[in-house]
Order: structure tokens, then sequence, then C-alpha cells
């Protein structure tokens, strides 16, 4: 496997794709990083939201990369040249999940790094305290290694480099849609009631039953479901929420363990042409 | 004899249609095969198949006398290189990187061999000139370079000279013969430019409907090619007379030329057709071509 | 053109791309629905028809994002495309006949899109608190907008050759265009007061002005850009809250009169292989 790695790295060198999305990804991180400067001339925030807004960027930047990077070697022909010269098709995928991984590490890395090079000297460093920080920046890794995995699975099984580039973009999007769905119908108080005088008090009011509170077995389900979802963890990272950070890296692994192996299945018994 | 490549009673059906049904081929070691059938008769099937492309619906194939199914098969392929009906290049790479890639597929420790690879294949030029703006012989000529990165023992080439220009069919032939006969190299070449097949095959195989129809040496071919008298007359309409009288076989080809299949006194036909008021302008001796072999062990009928 | 429409239309019957589009709104439009069906049933929740019926003109945004490249994509990709213009069609006219049945495309995927949403929807909704008149503009002004769609998209594909490279600068293009319009509405969703004050008369007078009002010129700007962009109209026919209903239709036309005229220049000039 080791020659695959090289030659799939060898090729991540040479890919304006790559450099371009890793640019982009610089770029984003610069931008979004100088445009939290500019509201925080207004009142003060701290570097931390514009630090950690990259999870979900990342999710989309591994969509559009990894179909359009490894859907080239159906596309070009170039996965008969790895099969005809002997290596196994596990390990064949194996590389590619790697290497796709490497690439999505490398896109969050330089978002972080510009967000850290323009906010610091502007705004400051991040206020978190690091454990949280660190809890965070590997909850993000683990649900962009989740995706990678997902992505890959789509990839490998299907020949078709335009199908799949569409279903990982739309699936991306319709996963974190769900994602933060589920959320706010899980924050979704159980009553509704009261409203806000002319001096900003608070006048309670009847209660009613708030239609969109989740109760019984519909909460463990839409509970089960949000921590299914690595877009879920995508949401909490953005979102700095740190409790549920401690278990969903678990869940994230599920999701890797699982869709390789059925990955690696599909495709072993894949016709390729 | 040693076989390369060796497939017994092998199958591949898609859902209801067999692409190739029960075949039986051997490819000796050494030799250059040609494999020779219409389009549609399974020809890149069975190279899918061997390359390891797809799994047979059942039988089985050998490469170097090792069993498809063993473990060892894996490295009995880095022997091999092949190009699978279109050239397996990445086309936003150029020449030189297509083949830096393909040598760390392989796993080869330097990049050295490139240039004179290159060079073997007339693409020394290409410079940074990505593989997607190449012609279409261009890219036939990087995905052999690409099949010979390994240094291989067999090569499989599938229509090896389509999109070439004459002087690029002359090319590979010579390449092809130099590898065979300088290296020792074994070819599988699938083509329908059996002309072209017929000044390189050592052996061959003639496949249809994805069942071997016949395997044979050059030399048994040869053999087996009916002599002829090509006859060039005035009138053949009297001389489909005159040889219906002499019970001879023959085949009317054009207003005023026959092929005549059999051994026959010129100067008793000349008389014959002078009798019926016909001229014999001129005869000549012919062997059978490759083509009308071909084309007279599967038949001639509609395409599928 | 006819012959051209013909067959464009020929091969959208036999697409699995096309029923699988229609599918997929005509099973979101029954989603929908039966959600606020069930909160109707259980707490006789009460709903205007008007909550769900235009959620279309969003859908369709990524919809069509998807179709359109992949399905008019396939022309480069397979190559037909030379055999319309080695037949004599001008581009314009090949250009405008996948536009003309993109829209087409477009209309029956809203029309499966409304399908359950009418069939369930006219039994537990309350009618929609509009005139009919206003009704009748914003369902044309949805269709309007839905030809922008197709003419930002056939712009795309038309001008790249790539079918995934078209897919992607589609989605990630109509994801840019939302995120854009979800933030030039939020300082335009600021009311102009903070509160209302009820006098002694008994008459409500306005309060404490709000300081993140946007007024004057910003305003009309960002009203106008809001208009402008599609991904702007699809959020307020979606909210069946548009300030302008008769402007709107009117925005598109120039949308589609752009983006056409622009797409259709490139492509005339267009080195095809």
């Amino acid at each position: 496997m080791t020659n695959l790695l090289s030659a799939n790295f060898l090729r991540l060198k040479r890919s304006g794709l790559f450099w371009g999305i890793l640019a982009s990804s610089f770029c984003l991180g610069a931008l979004i990083t100088f445009n939290y400067y500019e509201m925080s001339r207004q009142e003060p925030i701290p570097l931390d939201g514009a630090f950690f807004s990259y999870p979900i960027l990342a999710c989309i930047l591994t969509a559009v990369f990894i179909p359009l990077f490894f859907g080239r070697e159906y596309s070009d022909g170039a996965i008969r040249n790895k099969i005809t010269a002997g290596h196994l098709r596990p390990y064949v995928y194996a590389a590619n999940l790697l290497a796709g991984m490497a690439a999505s590490v490398l896109f969050c890395a330089a978002y972080m790094l510009a967000a850290a090079a323009v906010g610091t000297p502007l705004i400051g460093f991040i206020v978190m305290d690091a454990g949280s920080a660190v809890l965070i920046v590997l909850g993000s890794l683990a649900a962009v290694a989740a995706f990678c995995a997902l992505f890959t699975l789509l990839v490998m099984n299907c020949g078709q480099k335009s199908v799949s580039a569409a279903a990982c973009l739309l699936g991306v999007f319709l996963l974190l849609f769900a994602s933060i769905y589920l959320r706010s119908r899980l924050l979704a108080p159980e009553y509704l009631g009261g409203a806000w005088d002319a001096n900003g008090a608070y006048i309670p009011g009847p209660l009613t039953p708030n239609p969109q509170y989740l109760d019984g077995p519909w909460r463990a389900v839409f509970e089960a479901l949000y921590a299914l979802l690595p877009s879920s963890q995508a949401v909490e990272c953005t979102s700095q929420q740190t409790q549920n950070l401690r278990w969903m890296p678990l869940w994230s692994l599920a999701v890797i363990a699982l869709s390789t192996a059925s990955g690696i299945a599909l495709f072993h018994k894949k016709d390729l042409k | 004899m040693e076989y390369v490549l060796a497939t017994q009673g092998l199958s591949k059906h898609y859902r209801q249609f067999k692409a190739l049904d029960n075949l039986t081929m051997h490819v000796p070691r050494g030799s250059i095969y040609g494999f020779v059938g219409r389009n549609g008769a399974g020809k890149t099937t069975l190279i899918r198949l061997i390359c390891g492309l797809q799994a047979p619906t059942s039988g089985s194939y050998s490469l170097y006398g090792t069993d498809f199914n063993q473990k060892e098969i894996a490295k009995i392929r880095r022997r091999m290189g092949a190009v699978v009906e279109t050239p397996s290049i990445y086309l936003d790479l150029t020449a030189e990187d297509n083949l830096k890639e393909q040598f760390r597929v392989l796993g080869v420790p330097t990049d050295d061999g490139i240039p004179e690879l290159l060079k073997l294949v007339g693409l020394e030029d290409t410079g940074k000139k990505k593989a997607r703006n190449f012609s279409l012989g261009m890219k036939q000529r990087l995905g052999i370079a690409v099949a010979l990165a390994g240094d291989p023992d067999f090569l499989v080439l599938d229509e090896p000279v389509n999109g070439l220009d004459p002087q690029g069919i002359i090319d590979i032939r010579e390449l092809i013969l130099k590898l065979n006969r300088e290296r020792n190299i074994t070819v599988l070449i699938s083509s329908h430019i059996l002309d072209e097949l017929s000044k390189l095959a050592t052996h061959y195989g003639f496949i249809d409907s994805g069942r071997i129809v016949k395997e044979l040496s050059a030399r048994e071919l040869e053999a087996a090619c009916r002599k002829c008298l090509r006859v060039e007359v005035t009138d053949t309409r009297a001389l489909a007379r005159v040889l219906d009288g002499m019970g001879v076989e023959y085949k009317i080809l054009s207003d005023g030329q026959a092929d005549v299949f059999a051994q026959l006194n010129i100067s008793q036909l000349s008389r014959a057709l002078d009798a019926e008021g016909c001229e014999l302008l001129s005869a000549q001796e012919r062997d059978e071509s490759l083509e009308s072999y071909f084309v007279n062990l599967v038949g001639g009928g509609p395409r599928d | 053109m006819r012959n051209l429409l013909s067959a464009n239309l020929l091969r959208l019957r036999k697409s699995r791309l096309f029923w699988g589009l229609l599918g997929a709104m005509f099973a979101l439009g029954a989603a929908f629905t039966l959600q606020h069906f069930s909160h109707w049933f259980r707490w006789g929740a009460r709903f205007y028809l008007t909550i769900d019926l235009f959620t279309y003109a969003l859908l369709l945004g990524f919809g069509m994002a998807v179709f359109i490249p992949l399905f008019f994509g396939a022309e480069y990709s397979d190559g037909a495309i030379r055999n319309k213009l080695t037949a004599g069609h001008s581009r314009l006219s090949i250009y405008l006949s996948h536009l003309i049945t993109s829209v087409v495309v477009a209309l029956c995927a809203a029309g499966a899109y409304v399908l359950p949403v009418l069939a369930v929807g006219l039994f537990i909704y309350e009618p929609p608190a509009l005139e009919a008149g206003t009704l009748a503009l914003l369902v044309l002004g949805t269709l309007v907008l839905l030809a922008a769609y197709c003419a930002l998209y056939t712009f795309v594909t038309m001008n790249c050759s790539r079918k995934s490279t078209a897919a992607v600068i589609c989605l990630l293009g109509m994801l840019a265009l939302y995120l854009v319009a979800g933030r030039i509405e939020i300082p335009l969703m600021h009311p102009e007061y903070l509160n209302w004050v009820v006098t002694e008369a008994g008459e409500m007078i306005p309060g404490d002005p709000n300081p993140r009002y946007v007024g004057g010129m910003e305003r009309v700007v960002l009203e106008t850009l809001q208009d402008l962009l599609p991904t702007g109209q699809s959020l307020q026919y979606m909210r069946a809250d548009v300030a302008h209903p008769a402007r709107l239709p009117l925005y598109s036309v120039i949308d589609v009169a752009a983006f056409t005229a622009a797409g259709a220049a490139l492509f005339r000039r267009k080195d095809l292989k």
C-alpha cells in the first residue's frame, strides 16, 4: 500500500484542484476572521467564533475535492493501472481514503492558520480553555474524516465522476440541514408563553405546549439520529458546544468503520471497465 | 510448452448476455498472440478478466501457471502490463508525470527509466503538455508507455494501433517485434487490422460469440490458408461455364476477375476459354489472406 | 429549433434523472405537508396554505443545480453536441433549446411538489390571507424565478465542457447565493422601532427607535439586491412575505435576459472539441 499512497501523494502535489481548495480554505479563514474583526469594533467579540467556523466549511470543501480528485481515476481509466499491476482492491480503496483524509486535514489546518494569523494581531487569540479547544479540534477532524469515508464509499462505487460530485455535495447540504433541523427540535422548549413589555421585562403569560417539543420515543429517535450524523458534530464544533463532543467522535469512528467496510465490500465485487 | 496465459472454460455473463462462453485458450511463452474477432466477440471482456478488472462468472484462468484465485497472483500481475480499450492515463498530467505516477504504483525506486521509455514510444518532445491536449495517437502511445513502465514480461494490448497514422502503426509494430525478440516479452494483441496482425503474430486465437473458434500457430495458419489461382478474363460468364464444366471450385470477384481453388493447366484453361470466345488476360498464384481465412472461419453473416 | 426541442424532450422522457427529480419533489411536498398534518391532527394547530406552497422556489434552486449540468453536460461528455452543430443547427438555437427544456423540467418539478401539498393541504390548511390577485402574482413570480435559476445554470453548463465541474460550480454557487441572501436579510429584518406605546387615549404610537434598523439609501440598495438575487426572492416566496410582489417577476426577467445574453455570447465563441 505504500506504493499506492506514494502515487496518490505525488498526484496530490501536482493537483491544481488540491492547491486551489487549500488556497480557498486559507482565504476564507482570513476573510471570515476579518469580518469578525469588523463586527468586534462595535462590540467586543473573541476570535473563537471565527476560528471554529471551519468544520462546516471543511465538510463542503471535502465534498468538492474527493469526487473530483478520485473520480478522475474512473473517468481517465487510471484505476485499471493499479488493479492490473496486482494491487488488491482493499488497498486501492484504503490508499484513496487515507489520501482524502490527509487532504481534508490540510484544508482544516489552512483555515486555522489563516484565522490565527489574521485574527491574533487584530482581535487577540482564542479565549476558550485549552481542553475545550482541543476537544473541538479533534471533534471536527473526526467529523471531517467521517465525511471522507462516506464520500469515498460513494466515489469508489460510482463510476461516474459528475454523478458522485453532485451526490456528495447535495448529500453534505442535506445532512447539514438535517442536523440543524434536528438540533432545533431537540432544543425546543416544552412550553411557549409570555411576552416582553415596553421596558424589556418578561411578563409570563399562559403557557401553551410547544408543538415543536419532542418527548417520549421520538426524542430518543431524534437524539440517536443527531448523534449518528457526522454533520451534527460539525454543527456542534462550529457552535463551540463541547458537552456532546466527549462521545460524539466515537459515533464518527463507527461511521468510518461501517462505511469503509461496506465500501470495500462493494468495490471488491464491482466490474471495472 | 509453458503458457503465460491459460484459460479453462472461462465464462462471463452480464445479466442475460453471455460475453464469454466457455472460452479456452493458451498463450505460449515468448509468442506474439494475435487475438482476432468481430466487434462484440468478447476480446475486450477477456482482457478485462485476465487483468483482474472483473471476476469470471465461471471457469478459470492462470498466469504463469498460477491460478487467478491464489494469493500469489498479485505478485504475478507485477509482470504484466496492459492497455485495455482506451489508454489509462491521467489527462491533467504530462507524459512524464503519468509515467512517474505509474512508477510509484509499481514501486520502481527511481525515475531514471522515464526518458528512455518516452523515447521508445516517440513522446520525448511533449514537455509540459498535458495529456488532455494530446492527439488520439499520442494518448495511445502514452498508454503503451505506461503499460511498459514496470518492465513487464507479458504485455496485453487491446487494439494498440487505434488512431495511429501509418508511420505510427509501423513504429508500434517494430516496437512490439523488438520487445518480443530482444527482451522475450510475450505479447497478446487484439486487433481488427488483420493485415497488420499478420505481420506480427506468431500465434492466433480466433474468437466468435465468446468462444475460441480456432487456435493455431502462424505456421499452421500458413499451411491452412488455401492457395488459389487469380485469373483475369474478358468474360466471367464464359469462365464460369468453363469452370463448371471442369467441376472446379471458384469465386467470381468482379467483372473480369475470379479466384480458382484448384491446380489448373493454364494451356487447357486458355483453350477452353478461347472456344467460348473469351480471352485469358492473366493468371497469378495467391495465398488466402488472413482476412478471408477469418471470414470463412466465423462466417461473413450480419453482425449483431 | 423545434427539432432540437423535440430531441431534448425525447431524451427527457427516457431520463432517470428527470423522473428522479420529479419523484424527489413529490416526496418532499408530501413530507412537509404530512408534518403539518401531524400537528393539525394532534394539537389542532392551524396553518395557512402558503406555509409550504412556495417552498419549491428554494428547493428547485438546488434541484436544478444538479439536474441541468448532469443532463445537458452529457452532451459535452458524450460528444452529442457535435451532432447538432454538424447537422446545421446554430449555436444560439442549441443554447435556447436547452434553456427552454430546463424551464419545462422546472415547471414539471414544481407541479410534482405542489400536487401533494394541495391534495392534503386543501383539507387541513386555512385559505391564504391574500387577495386572489396577489396570490396569482406570487405564483407567476415563482415560475419566472425558476426560469431565472435555469438561465443561470444553463449559462454555467453550456460554457463549461466538464460535466462534473459544472455540477460543482452550480451547487456551490447556489449555496453561496443562498448564504449571501440570508446575510442581506438580517439587517432588513430589524424593525424600525423597538416597541410600541399605548397612549392614554388608547392609540398605539411608535416607541424607541431601533438603532439596528437600516433605512434610507442603504435599505433601498439591500432590498434591490435581495430582489435581484434569485435566492433572495426564494426566501421571500417561502415565507409568502413579499413586500413588492409585482416587482419580483420583473427582476427575474432581468436575470433571465442577462444570464442568457452573456451565456449565449460566450457559447458562440467557445472552441468545441
